[in-house]
């Protein structure tokens, strides 16, 4: 649905996007995440037909979006950052008159203008000025209005930036679900929701694509029978290791340098889903060797770290 | 474009901006008025449609200020310009919308030249050439500010600007007589006042009705290169 070959930007010296190439498929929920200012937002725009890239080709099922831009302005619907409105409009006319600048039949609208708000859950504040309305409603109108067309592709830029946890709770389901009709491309710089959210994630740093896998095979989230855990050690090092390895359900036991002289770090994947039982025989066996356990603790896998490693300047 | 124009008369007429603007409009046209009534001089719509039009000059940067440069502030030109509606359509929308504005607010202003005809017994034809002339003032004025408001993402600075090139064009012609030929003759005929004195008194020429049109024309295709611009920044 989305192909994007030997994308270039370049804001004067600036390299914003440096040869990005990559495809989403139909009906996929593909991550594009990076740290801020990795180029995530340039590509969206690209991508939305707001701005002309420096050199490469974008196109959106078989529509070049440059040499046919309002075909394909028509086949997205675009969330930019912050979620840019109109106060001064009332929900259900402002969605009626974004359906109208996306050339959705006037015999249509109406439908359509209902059907948007359904699914954005807008029923209750059709009628109220969006200059009124809370910043999770404001996010459910900024989404409404990207879908009041059907387009085929959906691009939202950090979604739930801004919201209150129960929001984005909500925004993340929404979002989920919209991935069943829409091809949907979330930027993000946070590793969490695109984990929450997406299948697949493109890791994108300094305008440049790192990885672009499977969340699993990028290791930014432990797989569904594995858990991650971190343990601390006063003991000799190789003895320890060699300990921990001998554990059943401790699948791979990764050292890290500690902090301190004679405490031994380390990162266990645990296996299957009696993990505290594991946890609690390792820490016993620790105990009955003679060391102290300093530390134990269930790790989240984060984006720093992920890109450290996949960046390859992570040996710490 | 009509989804354009329709937005923003509802802006305008949701807000109170266009209201005040009207009544301090009518306020400052009336004042003026009565007060060349009572000075009793000959070739009073004359002078009543100078008026107008100065202040009609007041006016639509107030208007026009907010067309484009509040779409930039806010981020919605990103909206906008990601929609299939094309830079042209975008700017004639709103150049339309703010032109039918100022074209109500200069019908308000009808009462004048109307007491005038039925106890002055002032010429009919000079009360339309009048009227023409205004309307194709707005044009300009309107045209002018959309273009300004496209360069600036700040209102203000979009308002003020647009006041200081419609001042500017205004007051050419006496800065032409202080000039002098061949130059005072060149800037006399950009002059905006220039071009009015004819239809004021109720002639119609060809040629400075295609003056303000084209000047008009001039500055949205500007406005539209500007608007085309954010694409690049």
């Amino acid at each position: 649905m989305i192909a994007v070959s030997h994308l270039s930007k370049t804001y004067g010296e600036r390299r914003a996007l440096d040869d990005v190439s990559f495809t989403v498929a139909q009906g996929e929920v593909v991550g594009f995440l990076g740290p801020n200012g990795a180029g995530k937002s340039t590509a969206l725009r690209i991508l939305a037909g707001f701005l002309p890239p420096t050199a490469g080709e974008v196109r959106l099922g078989g529509v070049d979006l440059f040499r046919e831009a309002r075909a394909a302005r028509r086949l997205t619907g675009y969330v930019p950052e912050h979620t840019p409105l109109y106060p001064e409009l009332p929900v259900r006319w402002y969605l009626d008159h974004m359906a109208a600048l996306e050339g959705v039949p006037r015999g249509d609208r109406r439908r359509r203008v209902e059907e948007a708000m359904e699914r954005c859950c807008l029923a209750e504040v059709a009628g109220t000025f969006i200059g009124k309305l809370s910043k999770g409603y404001r996010r459910r109108v900024g989404l409404a209005q990207a879908l009041v067309h059907r387009p085929a592709v959906l691009l939202l830029d950090e979604p739930t930036d801004g919201l209150d946890p129960r929001q984005i709770v909500e925004a993340r389901e929404l979002i989920r679900e919209l991935g069943r009709d829409h091809t949907v491309l979330v930027a993000s710089h946070i590793l969490a929701e695109v984990s929450l959210i997406c299948r697949r994630a493109i890791i994108i740093q300094e305008g440049r694509i790192v990885a672009e896998d499977s969340l699993e095979h990028l290791g930014l989230s432990a797989r569904p029978d594995q858990t991650l855990v971190r343990l601390e050690v006063r003991g000799p090092a190789a003895e320890v290791r060699s300990l921990l390895e001998g554990q059943t359900g401790v699948a791979e036991v990764r050292q890290e340098t500690g902090e301190e002289p004679g405490v031994v770090r380390c990162l266990l994947v645990v296996e299957g889903r009696q993990d505290s039982l594991v946890r609690e025989q390792v820490v016993r066996r620790v105990v009955e060797a003679g060391w102290e356990v300093r530390s134990l603790a269930a790790v989240v896998p984060d984006l720093e770290q992920a890109f450290l490693r996949l960046t390859g300047d992570g040996a710490a | 474009m009509s989804a354009v124009l329709r937005k923003e008369l509802y802006i305008y007429f949701s807000t109170p901006l266009a209201y005040i603007l009207a009544a301090a409009f009518l306020l400052g046209n009336g004042y003026l008025f009565s007060v060349a009534v009572l000075s009793g001089q000959p070739g009073i719509l004359g002078l009543t449609f100078q008026d107008i039009a100065v202040l009609s000059l007041l006016v639509t940067p107030l208007l026009t200020m907010r067309l484009l440069a509040e779409e930039g502030a806010r981020g919605t030109v990103e909206l906008l310009l990601t929609t299939p509606v094309s830079e042209i359509g975008v700017v004639l929308g709103k150049f339309l919308a703010c032109l039918a504005l100022v074209g109500g607010l200069l019908a308000l202003t009808v009462l004048y030249p109307l007491i005038l005809l039925v106890f002055g017994g002032v010429d009919p034809g000079q009360v339309l050439g009048g009227y023409l002339g205004l309307f194709l003032l707005a044009t300009v004025s309107v045209a002018v500010g959309v273009f300004v408001s496209s360069l600036t993402d700040s209102q203000v600075v979009a308002g003020v600007f647009s006041f200081v090139v419609l001042l500017l064009l205004w007051f050419l012609q006496p800065i032409s007589l202080a000039v002098g030929p061949p130059v005072g003759a060149f800037l006399a005929a950009l002059g905006l006042s220039t071009h009015l004195t004819a239809l004021s008194q109720g002639l119609w020429t060809l040629s400075d009705t295609a003056f303000f049109l084209s000047m008009a024309a001039a500055f949205l295709f500007f406005a539209v290169l500007s608007l085309e611009s954010r694409r690049w920044r």
